[in-house]
């Protein structure tokens, strides 16, 4: 669970494998995972960023 | 984020890409100086690139305790911000156990404590953050 309250597993995944012991979660499961993100937060008013 | 954290997104340019490729209108881009010292070549140049698409910033040092004690090119990074006129959130990025749990510092691989007093450790980047910005505004 994320601080939106959306559980989002493969976003937590790929920004916390190292921690998860998790292997590299793939490129494509992620955008997919971000898009659905992103439709859902925008329901409630809220920007999704993408840390670098 | 830099390379001990995450696979897919190190650069502010790879993370261009990223919010372009999710194609949501909702979406921006985040910059943290404590990776960014590390993945990036310089400061200024990823923050000019974000330009207007730069909706969030982290400050934090390079050892993530009082700004300005560490490594981290400050002066560089809120030239660039004044430069493309940013106005929008700079939130202090620090960790210590005093304020974490110990499951969420093993994460972060806190081993040591940057600091003990949050509320000091608040107040001195409050002063520094706008010192840095009224100087960058006025160069």
């Amino acid at each position: 669970m994320n601080p939106l309250g959306i559980h989002a597993p493969e976003v937590d995944a790929a920004m916390t494998r190292r921690v998860l012991g998790r292997p590299p979660t793939e490129r494509g499961r992620l955008v997919a995972a971000l898009r659905r993100l992103a439709e859902r937060a925008q329901r409630g008013g809220v920007t999704i960023g993408v840390e670098a | 984020m830099n390379r001990y954290e995450s696979n897919l997104v190190n650069t502010a340019e790879q993370a261009l890409a990223l919010v372009d490729e999710v194609g949501a209108p909702t979406s921006s881009s985040i910059s943290t100086p404590y990776h960014m010292n590390i993945e990036e070549t310089n400061l200024a140049d990823p923050v000019r690139q974000c330009g207007d698409r730069l909706g969030y910033v982290h400050i934090g040092d390079s050892h993530r305790g009082y700004l300005g004690t560490g490594t981290v090119a400050f002066d560089e990074l809120f030239r660039a911000l004044a430069e493309i006129g940013y106005r929008g959130p700079l939130t202090l990025e620090s960790f210590s156990t005093a304020v974490i749990s110990e499951r969420f510092a093993t994460a972060l691989a806190v081993w040591c404590d940057p600091w003990e007093d949050g509320r000091d450790l608040a107040g001195h980047a409050r002063r520094f953050i706008v010192d840095q910005l009224s100087a960058a505004t006025k160069a």
